[in-house]
């Protein structure tokens, strides 16, 4: 086997070499964490008695099938990369997931991340056909196809799409793409507060417009609508939407390079930061969650998706600001670790009934107990 | 059935849920795939998730098999009835319980139609996208089980991007909900994995749904092509101009000539004719309309019809969707097949199916999705002349092997079911489908959820099929059989 191992990092070139190893781990009763190239050792219950096995060295077989708008991407190639490939033919996996596209695409499966662009193209979730996968049993099993329609079998693509490496390692993910917008404006819309913006946000969601992001963001309160379309309709969406956005203190269309450095400064916020909480809640608590967060003196900054009902927060320090559980509880949201300690006790747990059938599938998948199971507060 | 068990399901249950009478019995035989029978040992219709939980109870104890059903326009026999078992028919649970405009969530009973959440929510501006052809009688607790897409799929997706959350009684009795009223619930997506699994994990008893905005603008044209090729080639390059329609429809000359003797939407007695719909904003709309207009003119287009309002849309889409249940004005008797191939494999499998007709004498109609490569072969035959029912049958499923050459897939909105199930070992090795059962035994390891349906092998949990080979985790001394 030609895995290039370190002291805690296994990096296994091809799928089959990645099942022989966690074959071997289950032998062993080695705990097995799968990371992505950036690792979050942090999501292990125990650093100290595990090894990474990282999907880096997956790296060949990626598949563009232009005309098909589908490609498949083993799991160590960055969104980056890939998205670069596919940008030759005008296509690309429309996804801005919050780790940056550097993530593997093994990582943001497995974390089932996405970003602003969630509001118009969805998570990786949505856009999954096919997947292979490197099981603890030794053995690399695939679900899906490369047609975006197929209903034969059980859906493996979105058990493991968010399953955080409890049942094993993804090795490459077949995805429907979209054609590459030709232009993109963004309308930048200054509020009061980021509960006023949320407010704006899920009016304007109501309108005809269909923008590909409607974002809220904090400290600075401002709602960033964004359009990818022809470039005339791009203009005229957002021309109409600045006309819209009447209780906004300011509203600029941007375009180009301003365009590329408001998001860009948006996004390095949430890459570096070392804890992010995703909350989620109806779209039309958000504005009220928004309220609440803000007086939080710990949460430095905050990005909402709120026709979504999703929003994400960066705290000070490792843990949480306790009133969350007081705010999440009382506008029925709930918070999901997307970086940092998983096993804080404001993670929730799946209601109990449905927590006994994911353990199943657990024991089914990895029987021996070796991969994490990151949704048990400690 | 056991007597004794039977007793406790009419104890368990009002008088009038329980159907034992051999006569009645005989109308839930089969579902829409009608050449596959049995007659269920019992049917109940409950009408509440209590009530369903009651009868799931019962089979648990007594390890009796149940099989449920929607309003059984199911087209692969998935809810073909074991003849040892019961069929729970959800027929009854059929109220539309909470519409929540702000948040666009509706909450509904599984036993309600696709078409009536559209039409309750509709004054509101907001409607449910997936709209498979028998919307108007599909109930969406069927939907679920099949994961539905529908004519507007390309753009929309399927029943799994729609759906928030699931009340389910699983295999053992439990009452359980998954997913909910949010996005991203927490833990593994069993909501990802249940819909689609074909009735074989649990029984739903109420879903929660999201909703979308109605489009600003829905423009909608027919184009006419003396070859499948040229239509073909206006699909190729609409999608290469970087536009991604509502939806692509394509019928071939005697879809078109079933449908105008069925319906009369006025369609051109061409090869092939070819419906392109895109909405969205008004001005996005008109731009890329355009294009697609000029597109196919240039694919070489004889006649393009654009729909100018509402009932012209309507003709169109009713000439389309009527296209499966108008083959019998052209034919005594049709195969409807369901198979997908890459979109550009279109051409090529095409070009196959047409040898394949006048190599087995039988004509065959050709109705699909152009835009997601979902084809829907439809094999003529006469009934009455012996064998060629089973000819029809057989060409029919040398169809699904072009399929699978081309790298599609054996079903892409019909279900594998009872009928396809042979077929999931050409598309899946045996490590994929052995994969797939680690799910099913983790939700049913008794097997009494709708055994016998999509796997080709039932086989009960921890069995290993075939001849005897040792589990990787038996050889490394892990584990070992007992």
């Amino acid at each position: 086997m030609s895995v290039v191992s370190s002291a805690e990092t296994v990096t296994p070139s091809t799928a089959s070499e990645a099942a022989g190893f966690l074959l071997q781990a289950a032998h062993d009763r080695t705990r097995v964490t799968p990371v992505g190239c950036r690792s979050r050792l942090h999501l292990a219950t125990d650093p100290s008695r595990l090894i990474a096995l990282s999907c880096c060295g997956l790296t060949t077989g990626f598949a563009h099938h232009a005309g098909d708008l589908v490609a498949t991407v083993p799991a160590g190639l960055s969104l980056s990369a890939a998205n670069a490939s596919l940008a030759s033919q005008g296509q690309w996996i429309p996804l801005d997931p919050l780790a940056g596209s550097h993530t593997t695409i093994g990582g943001l499966v497995a974390m089932n991340d996405s970003g602003p662009r969630r509001h118009g193209y969805g998570s990786p979730r949505d856009l999954i056909i096919g997947i292979e996968v490197a099981l603890a049993n030794g053995t690399v099993a695939h679900g899906g196809g490369r047609v975006v329609k197929n209903v034969a079998g059980y859906d493996l693509g979105r058990l493991f799409c968010g399953s955080r490496g409890s049942l094993g390692l993804i090795t490459a993910v077949t995805f429907k793409l979209a054609p590459l917008p030709r232009a993109s404006r963004t309308v930048v819309a200054h509020y009061a507060s980021a509960a006023d913006a949320a407010r704006a946000a899920l009016v304007l969601a109501r309108s005809a417009l269909t923008p590909s992001c409607l974002e809220v963001v904090a400290p600075e309160p401002r709602l960033l609508v964004r359009f990818e379309s022809t470039a005339s309709s791009a203009d005229r969406m957002a021309e109409h939407t600045r006309a819209l956005l009447a209780g906004a203190s300011r509203a600029d269309i941007v375009r180009d390079e301003n365009e590329r450095a408001v998001w860009e400064r948006h996004h390095a916020t949430f890459e570096v930061a070392p804890r992010v909480d995703k909350l989620v809640a109806l779209p039309m608590r958000v504005p009220d969650l928004l309220e609440e967060l803000t007086r939080l003196a710990d949460v430095t900054a905050l990005s909402a998706r709120p026709a979504v009902g999703v929003v994400d927060i960066v705290t000070n320090g490792p843990r949480p600001h306790p009133a969350l559980a007081r705010v999440t509880s009382t506008l029925e949201a709930h918070v999901d670790v997307v970086r940092g300690d998983p096993h804080d006790p404001l993670t929730v747990e799946p209601p109990r009934s449905t927590a006994g059938v994911m353990r199943a599938v657990k024991q089914q998948f990895d029987p021996a107990g070796i991969l994490a199971w990151p949704w048990e507060p400690r | 059935m056991d007597p004794r068990f039977l007793q406790a399901l009419a104890d368990a249950l009002p008088g009038d849920s329980v159907v034992r009478d051999a006569s009645e019995l005989l109308i839930y035989e089969s579902d829409a795939l009608v050449h596959l029978r049995n007659r269920p040992g019992a049917v109940v219709l409950p009408r509440s998730a209590c009530e369903v939980q009651a009868v799931v109870r019962l089979c648990h104890d007594h390890r009796v098999p149940f099989v449920a059903r929607g309003h059984g326009t199911g087209l692969s026999g998935g809810a073909l009835p074991h003849p040892d078992g019961v069929l729970i028919v959800l027929s009854r649970l059929n109220r539309i319980l909470d519409v929540d405009p702000d948040n666009q969530r509706v909450v509904v009973e599984p036993g309600v139609t696709n078409l009536q959440i559209t039409q309750r929510v509709a004054p509101l501006g907001l409607y449910y996208a997936p709209d498979p052809s028998s919307q108007s009688v599909c109930s969406i607790g069927g939907n679920i089980a099949e994961n539905s897409g529908g004519a507007h799929c390309l753009k929309y997706g399927f029943t799994v991007h729609h759906v928030l959350g699931i009340e389910v009684v699983l295999p053992n009795g439990a009452l359980v909900t998954i997913g909910g009223s949010t996005v991203d619930t927490p833990g593994l997506d069993l909501l990802g994995v249940f819909i689609g699994s074909e009735g074989t994990l649990g029984v739903v008893t109420k879903v929660t749904l999201r909703l979308l905005r109605k489009p600003e603008a829905v423009l909608t044209l027919l184009a006419a092509f003396d070859s499948i090729d040229a239509a073909g080639g206006a699909v190729s390059s609409i999608i290469a101009h970087g536009i991604v329609p509502a939806a692509v429809e394509m019928m071939d000359r005697l879809t078109i000539q079933a449908a105008e003797a069925a319906v009369h939407p006025n369609f051109p007695d061409r090869d092939a004719v070819l419906i392109v719909e895109l909405d969205g904003p008004q001005i996005e709309v008109d731009e890329l309309f355009e294009v697609v207009e000029r597109v196919c003119r240039e694919a070489g287009a004889v006649s393009v019809e654009i729909a100018r309002d509402q009932g012209q849309r309507d003709r169109i889409w009713k000439g389309r969707k009527a296209a499966f249940a108008a083959m019998g004005r052209v034919s005594p008797n049709y195969y409807v097949q369901d198979g997908v191939v890459p979109r550009t494999k279109l051409p090529e499998v095409l070009g196959r199916i047409r040898d394949l007709s006048v190599r087995s004498g039988l004509r065959i109609g050709n109705v699909f999705h152009a835009g997601d490569g979902n084809l829907h072969p439809l094999i003529c035959y006469d009934g009455s002349i012996p064998g060629q029912a089973e000819h029809a049958e057989k060409v029919a499923s040398e169809i699904l092997h072009y399929c699978i050459e081309a790298g599609g897939a054996i079903t892409g909105e019909h279900g594998v079911g009872a009928d396809k199930k042979r077929y999931m070992a050409d598309m899946y090795g045996a490590v994929d489908l052995d994969t797939m059962q680690m799910v099913r035994c983790a939700f049913d390891p008794s097997n009494i959820c709708n055994p016998g349906k999509v796997f080709p092998t039932p086989r009960l949990c921890g069995e290993v099929p075939g001849p005897y080979r040792a589990h990787p985790v038996e050889t490394l001394g892990l584990a070992e059989r007992v």
